[in-house]
């Protein structure tokens, strides 16, 4: 099963996407912070990450750069913004994430997409 | 409805009789049947014809690579399975170009399963069976013979692996052929390579050389006639010129399967006109895009299904001509590949349909994806389209 891994400082919205893509059968890790989020993408190579932005530290855009400039191919990135954050789309879009949903979002919302790009991607050969 | 059907081939009873032992569980839904060679096999497919054949390779007298050929010539709608333990680097041609799809022996059974299930799965509807019949018996897909020098010189002693990756990615053909075999553990691709420059680099120079020289030597030796070689250097070139702005385009992760769909977006013209091209283009209308009545695009989807690539990319090549609406969460594979397509097909003005989709482009370009890039994507398009036509002329050299 596909390995996805949520970042996100808010405990509440951690546990929330962490049930749902559960409950759909991935396999979730979670990085709490910015900094723990690259050093896990490095050392486990995830098949999709959930990312908020706004974290304190390393935020989202810090992260996504650092794992874009990692070696080897580039993993699906979803990041995750608030409404309030002006702007936070074009840079989300510039700075070279892959999908984007702006908060409030609903859990399905996210649940949706993970699958259309993921039960996609399982072209199910000899692995 | 009658059951689809299944015939194993291996010369070892054991093996065989542990296929039958794993795979009960799959009495009800197909029809199995057993058979200890090629010959048998071959026998037994003349008297009942089945949807997929699973073969072992290393067999005495006709051995599994033969036993494939002959079933993609008498019976290319057969889906046609690799089973096979160890394959000697010498045996990799003619393998490679055997099977639509590899599995290592041995296999666990739910892989075994679902590679069959994929091939029975019909990706079609109303022309399923002849689109089937037309892309089934494809083993490799031909360069254009402008093209082919190019291809041939990448087996020669002095060539890199740097000039094979790149020479590979603007070659339809190859592309279709390494992708295919990326899959599997045999050609020594890894399951995470998705660009074709990965999959070359993890495969190694030989083992490329390897599947260079299997397309080589199925390319054909006829003639081709003029008016189709054109049309298929046109479309060639459009396909380039969309895998290169589709790189612009694309969000980084989408980025290999993108460029891949671009490449691939008319194959299934390229193997319908290729198979006649000395022919006159016998059952094939250009005007309908259609052979024997099966539209290009629904042969080129089947080939793409039975090849085993990343649905991401079949869709994308399937939906070309489907507009496209995406929603703010991202542009995703086929909406990248359908902009890229709509804006190279403005700038080339000689393209039928030029301007006819310039509504959905508009909507297209406003995305937010696109719009952050801060790009004139039409000069983008000029450029894609130039470095195109340069990589034409240096083909033609």
């Amino acid at each position: 099963m596909a390995r996805i891994l949520v970042v996100d400082d808010d405990p509440a919205i951690r546990q929330l996407l962490i049930d749902v893509l559960e409950m759909d059968g991935y396999e979730v890790s979670v990085a709490v912070d910015g900094l723990a989020a690259v050093r896990a993408v490095e050392a486990s190579s995830p098949d999709f990450v959930v990312l908020d932005v706004m974290m304190p530290g390393l935020d989202g855009f810090g992260v996504l750069s650092a794992i874009r400039a990692q070696p080897g191919e580039p993993v699906p990135v979803l990041m995750l913004t608030a409404a309030a954050e002006a702007d936070a789309d074009a840079r989300a879009w510039a700075s070279g994430v892959d999908y984007y949903l702006a908060k409030p979002f609903t859990p399905d919302a996210v649940l949706d997409l993970i699958d259309g790009v993921l039960n996609d991607q399982a072209g199910a050969n000899d692995r | 409805m009658s059951k689809p059907s299944v015939l194993f081939v291996d010369d070892e009873p054991s093996i065989l009789d542990g296929l039958r032992r794993s795979l009960r569980g799959k009495r009800g839904a197909w029809e199995m049947s057993f058979a200890p060679g090629g010959a048998e096999a071959l026998e037994l497919l003349a008297t009942s014809p089945c949807d997929v054949v699973v073969s072992d390779m290393r067999m005495p007298g006709m051995d599994g690579a033969e036993l494939l050929s002959h079933v993609s010539e008498r019976h290319p709608q057969v889906g046609r399975v690799v089973l096979s333990g160890h394959i000697e680097p010498d045996a990799t041609i003619r393998v490679s170009v055997a099977g639509h799809r590899f599995l290592t022996k041995p296999s666990a059974t739910e892989d075994v399963v679902a590679v069959i299930e994929q091939l029975l799965v019909r990706t079609s509807h109303g022309h399923e069976r002849a689109a089937r019949r037309i892309a089934g018996g494809v083993r490799a897909i031909p360069a254009l013979p402008a093209h082919a020098e190019r291809v041939v010189a990448l087996l020669g002693p002095d060539v890199d692996l740097q000039l094979a990756a790149r020479t590979a990615m603007h070659d339809v053909g190859l592309t279709a052929k390494l992708l295919q075999l990326s899959n599997s553990r045999f050609f020594g691709s890894r399951p995470r390579n998705s660009s074709v420059e990965s999959i070359a680099h993890s495969m190694g120079l030989p083992m490329v050389q390897a599947v260079v020289g299997a397309v080589c030597a199925l390319q054909p030796t006829t003639a081709w006639d003029p008016t189709i070689e054109r049309h298929l250097e046109t479309a060639w070139r459009h396909a380039v010129a969309t895998a290169c702005l589709v790189e612009v385009v694309a969000s980084p992760a989408n980025r290999p399967h993108a460029q891949a769909a671009a490449l691939l977006q008319d194959v299934g013209r390229l193997i319908c006109l290729a198979a006649v091209a000395d022919a006159r283009g016998a059952g094939v209308d250009l005007a309908a895009q259609t052979r024997d009545g099966v539209p290009f695009r629904d042969v080129g989807v089947e080939l793409l299904h039975l090849w085993g690539l990343h649905p991401p990319i079949i869709a994308a090549v399937a939906h070309r001509d489907t507009p496209q609406s995406p929603d703010a969460s991202g542009l995703g594979v086929a909406a990248s590949v359908r902009t890229a397509h709509l804006l190279l097909q403005e700038t080339e003005s000689a393209c039928p349909g030029a301007g006819a989709h310039g509504e959905e482009l508009a909507h297209l370009l406003s995305h937010p994806q696109l719009r952050a890039q801060g790009i004139d994507w039409r000069a983008a398009a000029d450029d894609a389209s130039r470095h195109a036509g340069q990589r034409d002329d240096d083909r033609g050299r």
